[in-house]
C-alpha cells in the first residue's frame, strides 16, 4: 500500500550549467530534449543555468532534486555517472564547485531543513572552452544519459 | 620584512579571483587583482543576429541575467532604431527592479556579513527567545558535526568582528530569514520575465509578456513582502553595523578606492530618458560632471591580450596573448578620462548626492570606503525599493488606457524595427547591481560584427593601466592594516564591492562510495 508521503513525489529535474562553455552546457540541452519528450505531471524540468542560490525559489514543494550536470571525476569523457544521497550525510563535502553556485544551494537547503532527496547525474566533460555546443564524447553519451534519467524518475516515482 | 599573501581563490564571490598581496610591518603595500578566467563571450557573438545577443549575454551571469539581457537590448534597439514603448519601460524597471531587491540584501547576509561576525558566539546565547534558541540549535548542530559550511570558510575573528551573542545570533536568524525573502524577490521577477529562471520577456523594442491583473495583484503582494524585510530587516542591520561595531572601521575609510566615482544611470523615470533613478554623472575631486561615454577607455597593458594602445570599447579587440611578460590578469583595465574609477552603490550614492546617505555619513564621520560601500547598497536598495510601487500603479494606468484604444490593448513593443538593419552601431550604457554596465554591439550585413562589454567588476577590480597606475581594489587594499597570518581585513575589503567574475564553470566533481558509473 502507498503511503500518503508516496502520494506527494514530486521531482524537479534540474539542468545546471553554462551553454557558452561547451560541455558546460549539459544541463540544459538534456533538460530542453527531456522535457520535449517526457510527460508527468508530478516532474518539472528547469534549465538553471548559471544560477545558484537563486534556485530556492523554485525547489520548494518537490521532494526530489535531480540535477543535471558536467561531471569531473577524472574518468574517461562520454563516461556516464550518478550519485544520490541525503543532503545532511555529507553532500557537502563531496560536490565540490567553484563559486557561488550548486553547492550553495544545497548548503541553504540544509540550513533551512529544506527535506530533499539529492539525486546527480552528468556525463564526464571533455572541453568546457569556450564556445557553444557540446563536444562528440558528450553528445553521443547523451541518449544514454536520458534513458538513465527516465528510468530513475520511474523507479522514484513508482 | 615583507611578506606575500596570496588569497586563491577569494571565496564567497562569483566567480574566480586571485589577490596578492605584499604586507610589510603589519600593513598593505602592493596589491594585485588577478582574474584567472578567460571571458570568450565576444567572438561567441560575432557572426551572430543581433537580437540573439540578449540571451547569449545573460548566461553569461548567474546572477544579474536580466541586467545584461536588458543592456544588450538597449545596445541593439539603438542600432535598431528602436523606440520602446512607455509599458514596456515600466515592464522592464519592474522587472530588474525586482533583480536589485533580491541581489543587494542577498550579498550583505550571505557574503559579507560573516566577515565580520564571530559565528561560534552563539552558544554564548542565554536568551529564551524560541526563534533564536532554534538558530542557536541549527548552528550548534553543524558546529558538532564539523561542517559549519555555509558559514564558513573563513579567517579568524578579530578586533573587528562582532562577538556579542544576542547581536551575532540576531544576524544569523535574519540571514536565514533573508534566503526566504530573496526566493519571492526571485519570483517577482518571474511573474513578468516569462521563462525563468533566464527570462525570456525582454527583447529588441520591448517585451513580450503581457502582464494580467493576476500578474499584478501577485507582484504587488510580493513586493509588499520583500520591502517589509528590506525597511525593517536589512537596512536597520546594515546601518546598526556601519554605526555600532564597525564605526572604527567606516570612520578610518578602511578599503577607499581611488577617489573617482562613475555612474551610468539607471531606470528610466521618462520616455526621454533623461530623468533617471540613477543618476548618471562623473566625480573626482569631489567635484561632479556630466557623463560622457566617449571617455571611456580600456588599456590592456596587464591583461594577456595582443598589445594595443588604450582604445574607447568601440574599438576594443580581444586576441588573447599568453605570453606577455607583463600581464597577470584577464581583466582589461577600464578608465574614465584616463583614472582610475569606481563604479557600484558608492559611486551611485556619491554621484547622485543622495540624501539619506550624505546625511548618515556626515552624522557619524563614515569616509568612503568598505563599510561605506555596504551603507551606500542597502540605501540605494530603498531608493528602488520605494520606486517600485509607483512603477505599479504606473503600469496598470498605461495598461487601462490601452483598454480604450483601437487594438484593446497597451503597445509593450515597437515591431517595426525588428529586422537588423543592414549595418548600425549602438551603445546600452546602464547600471547593474553591481556598478556601470556597458555594451556595444557594430552590425554589418545584418550580423553581429562586433560586440564589446565592460561589465562592473572589470572596473573595480582591473589591474595596472598603461601608466602603471593601479585598479581601484588594488589602490583599495593598499594601506590596509592587516594581521600576516589572519588577513581578514583583506577579503572584507574585497567583498565590500560585491566582485562578480561569473561566466563561471559548474562542472561537478563528486566523490565516495556513492558514485555510480552507469
Amino acid at each position: 500500500m502507498r503511503e500518503v508521503k508516496d502520494l506527494q513525489k514530486k521531482v524537479l529535474v534540474l539542468g545546471v550549467g553554462n551553454i557558452l562553455l561547451k560541455d558546460d552546457g549539459l544541463g540544459p540541452f538534456v533538460v530542453k530534449e527531456l522535457e520535449e519528450s517526457y510527460q508527468n505531471s508530478d516532474v518539472t524540468f528547469l534549465d538553471g543555468g548559471t544560477l545558484g542560490l537563486d534556485l530556492l525559489a523554485y525547489i520548494e514543494g518537490h521532494s526530489c532534486l535531480l540535477i543535471i550536470d558536467a561531471l569531473d571525476v577524472g574518468k574517461e569523457p562520454g563516461s556516464i555517472f550518478s550519485w544520490e544521497g541525503k543532503i545532511l550525510d555529507g553532500f557537502s563535502q563531496q560536490v565540490s564547485i567553484h563559486d557561488v553556485g550548486v553547492k550553495e544551494l544545497l548548503l541553504a537547503l540544509n540550513l533551512l531543513d529544506i527535506d530533499i532527496e539529492i539525486v546527480v547525474m552528468g556525463i564526464q566533460k571533455e572541453d568546457i572552452s569556450w564556445g557553444m555546443g557540446l563536444s562528440e564524447s558528450v553528445q553521443k553519451s547523451i541518449p544514454l544519459l536520458k534513458e538513465a534519467v527516465i528510468n530513475r524518475l520511474n523507479e522514484y516515482l513508482g | 620584512m615583507s611578506k606575500r599573501i596570496v588569497i586563491d581563490p577569494v571565496t564567497r564571490i562569483e566567480g574566480h579571483l586571485r589577490v596578492e598581496v605584499i604586507v610589510e610591518n603589519g600593513v598593505v603595500v602592493d596589491a594585485w587583482t588577478k582574474g584567472t578566467m578567460f571571458r570568450g563571450l565576444e567572438q561567441i557573438i560575432q557572426g551572430k543576429d543581433p537580437r540573439d545577443a540578449i540571451y547569449i549575454t545573460e548566461r553569461i551571469c548567474g546572477v544579474c541575467m536580466a541586467s545584461h539581457g536588458w543592456t544588450s537590448a538597449m545596445a541593439v534597439e539603438t542600432a535598431h532604431g528602436a523606440v520602446i514603448p512607455s509599458a514596456a519601460r515600466v515592464i522592464r524597471n519592474l522587472m530588474v527592479g525586482a533583480l536589485w531587491l533580491h541581489d543587494h540584501p542577498l550579498h550583505f547576509y550571505h557574503l559579507s556579513a560573516l566577515d565580520y561576525l564571530d559565528v561560534l558566539a552563539v552558544k554564548d546565547y542565554q536568551g529564551n527567545d524560541q526563534n533564536l534558541l532554534g538558530v542557536k540549535a541549527k548552528i550548534m548542530k553543524l558546529v558538532e558535526g564539523g561542517d559549519t559550511a555555509p558559514l564558513t570558510p573563513r579567517y579568524v575573528p578579530d578586533d573587528f568582528s562582532v562577538k556579542d551573542p544576542d547581536t551575532v545570533i540576531t544576524a544569523l536568524s535574519h540571514y536565514l530569514q533573508a534566503l526566504h525573502v530573496q526566493a519571492k524577490a526571485k519570483q517577482m521577477s518571474a511573474i513578468l520575465g516569462g521563462k525563468q529562471p533566464h527570462q525570456s520577456s525582454i527583447i529588441v523594442g520591448g517585451v513580450t509578456v503581457y502582464p494580467t491583473d493576476e500578474n499584478i495583484n501577485q507582484f504587488r503582494q510580493l513586493l509588499a513582502e520583500v520591502v517589509h524585510f528590506i525597511k525593517t530587516v536589512y537596512i536597520p542591520d546594515v546601518i546598526y553595523f556601519a554605526t555600532g561595531p564597525l564605526l572604527p572601521l567606516a570612520k578610518a575609510g578602511i578599503g577607499k578606492g581611488p577617489g573617482n566615482y562613475l555612474s551610468y544611470g539607471a531606470f528610466d523615470l521618462d520616455d526621454s530618458g533623461k530623468d533617471k533613478l540613477y543618476k548618471s554623472g562623473f566625480v573626482s575631486n569631489g567635484q561632479i560632471e556630466a557623463f560622457n561615454d566617449a571617455h571611456i577607455t580600456e588599456a590592456v597593458t596587464s591583461a594577456w591580450y595582443r598589445n594595443a594602445n588604450p582604445a574607447h570599447p568601440w574599438d576594443g579587440a580581444t586576441d588573447v596573448n599568453l605570453d606577455k611578460s607583463s600581464a597577470y590578469t584577464f581583466i582589461k583595465a577600464p578608465r574614465y578620462k584616463s583614472l582610475a574609477t569606481e563604479v557600484g552603490p558608492l559611486a551611485r550614492m556619491i554621484v547622485a548626492g543622495y540624501e539619506p546617505y550624505v546625511k548618515l555619513t556626515k552624522e557619524y564621520g563614515i569616509k568612503p570606503g568598505a563599510v561605506a560601500r555596504h551603507l551606500a547598497r542597502a540605501q540605494e536598495t530603498m531608493l528602488v525599493a520605494d520606486q517600485m510601487f509607483k512603477w505599479i500603479k504606473e503600469l496598470e494606468e498605461l495598461l487601462e488606457e490601452g483598454k480604450s484604444s483601437s487594438l484593446g490593448r497597451t503597445k509593450i513593443h515597437d515591431t517595426d524595427s525588428w529586422e537588423p538593419p543592414q549595418s548600425g552601431k549602438g551603445a546600452g550604457l546602464n547600471e547593474a547591481p553591481r556598478g556601470a554596465l556597458g555594451h556595444w554591439v557594430e552590425i554589418q550585413d545584418k550580423k553581429v560584427k562586433n560586440y564589446q562589454m565592460v561589465v562592473p567588476t572589470t572596473w573595480n577590480a582591473s589591474p595596472r593601466d598603461d601608466k602603471g597606475v593601479r585598479g581601484p581594489l588594488e589602490q583599495a587594499l593598499i594601506g590596509l592594516p592587516v594581521d600576516e597570518n589572519n588577513p581578514a581585513n583583506v577579503v572584507r575589503v574585497i567583498r565590500s564591492f560585491d566582485p562578480c567574475l561569473a561566466c563561471a564553470v559548474h562542472v561537478v566533481s563528486p566523490k565516495g562510495e556513492k558514485l555510480i558509473q552507469i
